[in-house]
């Protein structure tokens, strides 16, 4: 069997169990959900089994799964407890303000995280490599949470000017959509600036320690026998070799994202899967939780399989050995 | 004239009692076209040397005397952008275990490319390649597998990519940095044989790293014998290996200690003989003959400095005792 093909079908195989174990996991745990939504115990026994029936909590456990596996496969994700509506739909928007958080973050992180770490790696046992390192050490260590309410602080009570809460502002009438745009981008200046803070120091230090290994290969000595500049050293032969642990933290990081940005999604009112799946832990409304956990995992697998291909296309070795 | 002239070069590494001195005013030199061998045990400083001649040092080490004059220049005082143009351009460097020094990710053509474009800014794509694809047949690498990385090749083939990238730029000087140890005996020949008639093909000067006597022994024109960041004695192979039946050969007692401590299957059997004790510790001043713990014929007079003497044919060892270890 060609590798590609083998690789997808454990990509099946993987998603089929998790969606299994998904199932399982909401439908065992304590708690009612058709009591929470009644609201009272005086619904009369009739009521309450059509209310089951409609959110498809009737039968054995094993009808209830084949069911929900064929829904599944149907597109259908079930609907909301809590917002009463298609949970597709409602999945759909939080993800969407999501990938745009997530995008732009994961842009500005990756990219400055590794120029810093690629500065302070090539300059190892220096001055600048320990400030380097100390700065990103303390911003690490800050909660994200702590971070994002210092901003909503300093710029929602002290400074002002910028909005701290929520993806656009509320009853704005926009005269174009470069309007809408840019109303949307203010309000991710401050989310973004919380994640970045304390991301960025992540990757320098990854990219950091990865460089400073590599710098002490064989091959570098080679590189610099060859009367190489010390920027072609770096990053034609050191950076390029440190790429691979720096590509493995980018794909935890990615998943780590959708997941949520639960913190900051929280802490500003981003619209996103963090605060979705916040909320629907709140609301014990689990067909909505089952599909972010399913959405989750679809993207941590995916995030997977697409680093999968590139590590191919970055270290020669990995194609070889699988 | 010699291509390379090293005078009085001292290397230092900052130790806990001050520094550490691995190269310690080591004078040596070498023609153009000749194929010189330095021995010595490990830890001796011959690595240390060879680096120190493109500047190549570890960058806690310092040249803190002496002078490296490579055709016509002072390597010491140049500044960086001047040893760029050198560093494989004029001296290349065959490393010890070419197993990491090849890098993993770039394929083997594109690596013996590499100096090539950075170098001669004047060949054109075409020429560039055809002169790789030379190189590596040159060594006995189908040029077909330009395109492979070097984890596909074994270790003898990786050996002899790194020689093939060594001469891409027509250097003048090759410095081999023990370029045989990780391989085997048949392997070993081969490479060296390799080495060897490139050499006298592209009329190259070697330095040959080597801590086995024997290897320097059939390849090398000249050979010079380090002990402790010193070099103990130095001379035409045959000479100095005594395989020159009318030279009298080794005239150091360390040379000869070495000799003895190595089997050699033409000669009747003998019991090898280690060397008692260990090299000084470099960590400690050292002052005198570095050997004379060691050394059978030590006298009061060994803890003055001993220099470089000639006792015939370009033949020369730094020992108080020469007249005696004649005879011993």
């Amino acid at each position: 069997m060609p590798p590609l093909l083998r690789r997808i079908l454990v990509l099946l195989v993987s998603l089929f169990a998790i969606v299994t174990f998904n199932f399982f996991l909401f439908h065992v745990i304590p708690g009612d959900p058709i009591r929470l939504i009644a609201r009272t115990q005086k619904l009369a026994p009739d009521q309450v089994e059509k209310l089951r029936q409609s959110f498809g909590l009737d039968g054995s456990l094993i009808e209830q799964y084949f069911r929900y596996l064929s829904n599944l496969l149907h597109g259908d994700l079930g609907y909301s407890f809590s917002l009463k509506e298609p949970v597709s739909d409602v999945i759909g928007r939080a993800l969407l303000n999501t990938l745009i958080l997530l995008t732009v973050s994961t842009i500005i992180v990756v990219v400055v995280g590794i120029m810093i770490g690629v500065f302070a790696g090539s300059r190892h046992g220096k001055k600048a490599d320990s400030a380097t390192v100390v700065t990103s050490l303390i911003f690490w260590s800050l909660p994200t949470f702590w971070v994002g309410m210092l901003l909503v602080f300093t710029f929602g009570v002290w400074i002002g000017g910028l909005p701290i809460s929520g993806i656009t502002t509320p009853n704005a009438v926009y005269h174009s959509g470069i309007d809408y745009v840019m109303d949307v981008a203010r309000h991710l200046i401050l989310p973004t600036i919380t994640l970045a803070i304390v991301d960025i120091a992540f990757f320098i230090i990854i990219t950091r320690t990865s460089l400073v290994d590599v710098m002490g290969e064989d091959y570098m000595l080679t590189a610099r026998g060859k009367g190489l500049t010390r920027r072609t050293m770096v990053w034609k032969h050191g950076f390029r070799n440190a790429l691979l642990p720096v590509l493995t933290a980018s794909v935890l990081y990615i998943s780590a994202l959708v997941a949520g940005a639960i913190q900051v999604e929280v802490v500003f009112s981003w619209p996103g899967m963090g605060l979705l799946t916040y909320n629907s832990v709140l609301a014990r409304d689990y067909p909505v939780l089952e599909a972010c956990f399913l959405v989750t995992a679809i993207v941590v697998l995916a995030a997977n399989f697409g680093a999968d291909l590139v590590y191919r296309r970055l270290d020669p070795r990995v194609a070889v050995n699988t | 004239m010699s291509l390379l002239e090293i005078r009085g070069l001292t290397v230092a590494y900052p130790g806990k009692h001050g520094d550490v001195l691995a190269v310690d005013g080591v004078d040596f030199s070498i023609g153009k076209g000749e194929f010189v061998g330095l021995a010595g045990e490990s830890g001796c400083g011959k690595t240390t040397m060879a680096m120190a001649i493109p500047n190549l040092l570890p960058r806690n080490a310092r040249i803190t005397a002496g002078s490296v004059v490579f055709d016509g220049a002072d390597l010491t005082t140049m500044d960086e952008d001047g040893l760029r143009t050198v560093r494989w351009n004029e001296i290349s460097v065959v490393f010890q275990g070419a197993l990491n020094a090849l890098n993993p990710v770039h394929t083997v053509g594109s690596q013996i490319l590499e100096p090539i474009r950075v170098h001669d800014r004047g060949t054109s794509e075409a020429e560039a390649r055809s002169r790789m694809e030379e190189l590596l047949e040159a060594v006995g690498i189908p040029a077909g597998r330009a395109g492979d990385f070097p984890h596909q090749f074994s270790g003898g083939m990786r050996q002899r990519v790194m020689i093939a990238m060594a001469l891409a730029c027509r250097p003048q000087l090759v410095i081999a940095d023990e370029p045989i140890t990780a391989l085997d005996v048949m392997t070993q020949a081969q490479i060296l044989d390799l080495l060897r008639s490139l050499c006298d093909r592209y009329g190259l000067s070697m330095l040959l790293i080597s801590h086995d006597l024997s290897v320097l022994a059939q390849t090398c024109d000249r050979v010079a014998v380090m002990y402790a960041g010193r070099i103990v004695e130095t001379g035409p192979a045959g000479r100095v290996f005594g395989s020159d039946e009318h030279h009298g050969g080794a005239r150091h007692p360390y040379t000869q200690r070495l000799l003895r401590a190595y089997p050699n299957i033409r000669r009747e059997r003998v019991f090898i003989e280690g060397i008692p004790g260990y090299p000084p510790d470099l960590t400690q001043p050292q002052s005198g003959c570095r050997f004379r713990a060691r050394c059978d014929l030590a006298i009061d007079k060994c803890a003055e400095e001993p220099t470089l003497v000639d006792v015939g044919g370009d033949h020369r060892a730094a020992c108080w005792r020469l007249d005696q270890a004649v005879t011993s």
